[in-house]
C-alpha cells in the first residue's frame, strides 16, 4: 500500500527520469564528435565531387576523401568587406556554431530570404587551385527548405561568375517531389549558367524547361521542377542570399574585378 | 534442460516472439531487404531487450503500479536513444539504411511485452537471459527473412554477389517482389507454417465453432 503513496510515486518518477536523462545526455555528448566527423567527411566528399576531383568510376573510400581534401585550399572570407580573413583557422571555423553566430550580425528582415535570422561574420570558401590559378570556388549555402533546414554547396568557375555545379546534400524535402533536387539531371541544369548580370546583380532564377536553352534569360536559368515549386523557390532564395550583397556578393565582386588575389 | 538455458533456447523456436506471438512484425518487414542491416537491427534489439529487462527487474519492487508503464517506456526509450546514437557514431552507413526503424524499437511490442510479462515478476539474472533469448529469437527470424530476400531479390549475401544477375551479364534473374516489403509478409507466413508443421504441438486447437469445422461436419 505504501508503494502507491503520491509523494513516493512522484519521487520514483523523478529519479527514473533524472537517471535516464543523465545516461542519454552523457552518451550523446560523448558520441557527438564522432558523428560530426562523419557528417564532415560526407560534406568533404561532396566538395571533392564539385571540385572535379571525384574518381571516374566508383566511390572514394573514406581515407581517400580525407587525403584528397587536403589538396584544396580553404579561405575564410569576411562577408561584409569581401576580403579574406586570416585571424581564424578556416578548417576549424564553423559559421553555424553559436559561438560564431553571436558576434555575427542579425540579417535585416527584407534581406533574409533564406530565413536564417543571423549569420556569422566569416564564411569559408573552398578553392581548387591549378598552376597558380583558381579553377573552382566552392561556396557553402544554408537556408530554410520546405520542411527542414537545407545545406548545400555551389561551385563557381575561376571567373567567379559561371556556375560549375550545385549539390544540396542535406535537406528534408518531400520524398518523390521536392527531393528531385538530388537528381543529376536537375543539378546539371545549373552548370554553365552565369550567376551575375553585367550590372553585378544576382540573376540566377528558376525557369520552365522551355526557357532553359533559348532567349536572353537562358544564360541565368536553371530548371524549375514542376510540382516542386516551393522547394525550388527555397533553393533559389538560398542561392540568391548567399551570392547577394549580404552574403558572398562583395567578395565575388572583388574576385570578378581581379581585386582580390587568391592563393 | 536447466531453467537458465530454457530462457535462452525457448524463444528461438517454441516461444519465438515473431513466429509464435506475432510481435515486432513492423520492423521485420521494413529492414529485411538486405542481410547486414537486418543483423545490426537484431543486435540493437538484443541490447535494448537485455538492458530494459535488467533495469525493469531491478526496479520491479520500487515502481508504483499506477505509473509502471510510463516508467518502463522511459527506460526503453533511453536505451533506444543510446543505441541509435551509437549506430550513428560507429556505423553511419547502416544507420542511414535503418533510418527511423532504430528509433521505432521503442514501439516494438516485444520489448514492452517482455518487460511487463517477465521482468516485472522475475529476478535480474533470469530477466537478462529472457531478454537476450527473445532478442535472439527476433534476430533469427530477421536474419532468415533477410537472407532469403537478399539472395533471391539481388543474388547476393552480405553484399557479396553469389548469383550473377542478368543485368551484369550473369544468368540469375532477380525476383523484384523480394525487393518489396510485402515479400517479408509472405516469408514470415511461410516460416510460421513450416514451424507449426514441424512442431505440431505449437498449433493451437481450432475453436469448437470454427466455420470450416461446421462445414466439415455437415452442421
Amino acid at each position: 500500500v505504501s508503494r502507491e503513496r503520491i509523494g513516493r510515486t512522484v519521487l520514483v518518477a523523478a529519479s527514473v527520469a533524472l537517471a535516464c536523462s543523465l545516461v542519454v545526455s552523457t552518451v550523446v555528448i560523448y558520441l557527438r564528435p564522432m558523428q560530426l566527423a562523419w557528417v564532415e567527411l560526407d560534406r568533404n566528399r561532396v566538395i571533392l565531387d564539385l571540385a572535379g576531383l571525384a574518381p571516374d568510376a566508383g566511390d572514394f573510400s573514406d581515407r581517400e576523401v580525407a587525403a584528397r581534401f587536403r589538396e584544396l585550399d580553404v579561405v575564410l572570407i569576411d562577408l561584409a568587406t569581401g576580403w579574406p580573413d586570416s585571424n581564424f583557422d578556416p578548417l576549424l571555423y564553423d559559421p553555424r556554431d553559436a559561438r560564431n553566430l553571436a558576434p555575427g550580425v542579425a540579417i535585416p528582415q527584407e534581406l533574409d530570404i533564406a530565413k536564417l535570422g543571423r549569420r556569422a561574420n566569416l564564411a569559408p570558401v573552398y578553392l581548387r587551385v591549378e598552376n597558380g590559378s583558381v579553377r573552382y570556388l566552392i561556396l557553402p549555402l544554408w537556408g530554410q527548405g520546405m520542411w527542414a533546414p537545407m545545406r548545400g554547396l555551389l561551385a563557381l568557375r575561376g571567373d567567379c561568375n559561371t556556375v560549375a555545379g550545385i549539390d544540396i546534400y542535406e535537406h528534408g524535402e518531400t520524398p518523390g517531389i521536392g527531393d528531385r533536387i538530388d537528381l543529376a539531371k536537375w543539378r546539371a541544369s545549373w552548370s554553365g549558367r552565369k550567376a551575375f548580370g553585367p550590372d553585378g546583380r544576382v540573376m540566377l532564377a528558376a525557369r520552365g524547361s522551355g526557357r532553359l536553352s533559348a532567349g536572353e534569360e537562358a544564360a541565368h536559368a536553371f530548371d524549375a521542377i514542376s510540382g516542386a515549386t516551393v522547394t525550388v523557390n527555397a533553393v533559389s532564395r538560398m542561392v540568391r542570399y548567399w551570392l547577394g550583397e549580404h552574403g558572398f556578393g562583395p567578395f565575388l565582386a572583388r574576385c570578378r574585378s581581379g581585386e582580390v588575389s587568391l592563393p | 534442460m536447466n531453467p537458465g538455458r530454457r530462457l535462452i533456447v525457448d524463444p528461438l523456436l517454441d516461444q519465438n516472439p515473431i513466429m509464435l506471438q506475432v510481435l515486432g512484425v513492423c520492423s521485420a518487414l521494413a529492414v529485411t531487404r538486405e542481410l547486414q542491416p537486418a543483423l545490426i537491427m537484431g543486435v540493437a534489439v538484443i541490447c535494448v531487450l537485455a538492458y530494459t529487462n535488467v533495469a525493469v527487474s531491478l526496479l520491479r519492487r520500487v515502481m508504483p503500479r499506477s505509473i509502471r508503464l510510463i516508467l518502463e517506456v522511459t527506460l526503453i526509450a533511453s536505451a533506444v536513444i543510446v543505441v541509435d546514437e551509437a549506430l550513428k557514431a560507429y556505423a553511419p552507413d547502416t544507420s542511414r539504411i535503418l533510418t527511423v526503424f532504430v528509433g521505432l524499437i521503442v514501439t516494438n511490442c516485444i520489448v514492452l511485452g517482455r518487460a511487463e510479462a517477465f521482468a516485472m515478476h522475475n529476478r535480474v539474472l533470469p530477466s537478462l537471459l529472457d531478454g537476450i533469448g527473445n532478442g535472439l529469437g527476433y534476430a533469427l527470424v530477421l536474419a532468415l527473412v533477410a537472407a532469403c530476400r537478399e539472395l533471391v531479390g539481388a543474388g547476393s549475401l552480405l553484399g557479396y554477389t553469389l548469383l550473377q544477375p542478368v543485368a551484369n551479364g550473369g544468368w540469375f534473374q532477380p525476383n523484384q517482389l523480394m525487393q518489396q516489403p510485402a515479400s517479408a509478409f509472405f516469408l514470415i507466413a511461410v516460416l510460421i507454417w513450416l514451424l507449426r508443421g514441424w512442431r505440431r504441438y505449437l498449433a493451437e486447437p481450432a475453436a469448437e465453432d470454427a466455420p470450416w469445422r461446421r462445414q466439415e461436419e455437415g452442421r
